[in-house]
């Protein structure tokens, strides 16, 4: 894999999945991002939407955007959710998409995983999965998806080329991203970009 | 971002437009905020064959 920015990314992915592993686990911790409903209010996500849902399944949101500010999914698309933690996003994807649609999660931390599957069984969401893998990487076959979704997880991979390589392959021809990430205003200096410490904090 | 969709053959990619400020306020201090970091949300497509 070309990794563009000079970052150990073993180093990398470990402090990202231990940082997100007390977002899973300790969710009321506190974070140098916010999390959890206010979160979900501050995004503008529909309380319609979120009212309903427990506090295991909204809880450990950190998403940096709404993709669904570009309009609800519709019955019957297969969605994929690039980087799907405890399972939020991809919770109100499935029941966007209904019993006929499916939707499918990746992420590579044991602890946010293990929550998204409890969630989607809590719900009564059979047509929701959740496999683990890296974003650089997706564990799917070619042409699988509709849509392909993702919040404020694309800026934690350093080789953003094969995220969005993997996005293309994985989408069904005329499919469509929908997807909330970060932009800076400031230009990072290479040194602050190779600093795993800042890639987390 | 924007560069890199193209790069893989994403077309149309549209912004909305809003901004969210979700690292100001927060428990822990942020080295994002310091970079003026804001999510966004935005749209892309894969050409049909």
């Amino acid at each position: 894999m070309t990794v563009p920015i000079n970052v150990d990314m073993r180093a990398l992915r470990s402090a990202i999945q231990d940082e997100y592993a007390d977002v899973a686990t300790q969710p009321e911790k506190g974070f140098h991002f916010h999390t959890g409903r206010p979160l979900a209010r501050l995004l503008g996500y529909s309380a319609d939407a979120t009212d309903p849902l427990p506090d295991s399944a909204i809880e450990s949101f950190a998403g940096v955007g709404n993709p669904f500010i570009f309009g609800a999914l519709r019955p019957g698309e297969t969605v994929v959710e690039v980087g799907s933690g405890a399972g939020f996003d991809a919770i109100l994807a499935a029941q966007q998409v209904g019993p006929i649609g499916r939707v499918i999660g990746v992420d590579m931390t044991p602890a946010m995983l293990e929550k998204a599957r409890a969630n989607a069984e809590l719900l009564g969401l059979p047509h929701v999965e959740f496999r683990q893998g890296y974003i650089e990487g997706l564990p799917l076959e070619d042409a699988v998806a509709d849509v392909v979704i993702s919040n404020g997880v694309i800026n934690l991979s350093p080789d953003k080329a094969a995220v969005f390589g993997e996005i293309a392959r994985v989408l069904k021809p005329g499919g469509r991203v929908q997807i909330a990430d970060i932009v800076v205003s400031k230009a990072v200096p290479d040194a602050a970009k190779e600093n795993i410490d800042l890639w987390t904090g | 971002m924007q560069a890199i969709m193209e790069a893989v053959g994403l077309i149309d990619i549209e912004f909305n437009g809003q901004r969210w400020d979700t690292f100001s306020g927060t428990p822990s201090a942020s080295s994002a905020a310091a970079f003026g970091t804001q999510g966004v949300a935005f749209r892309a497509w894969k050409p049909r064959m």
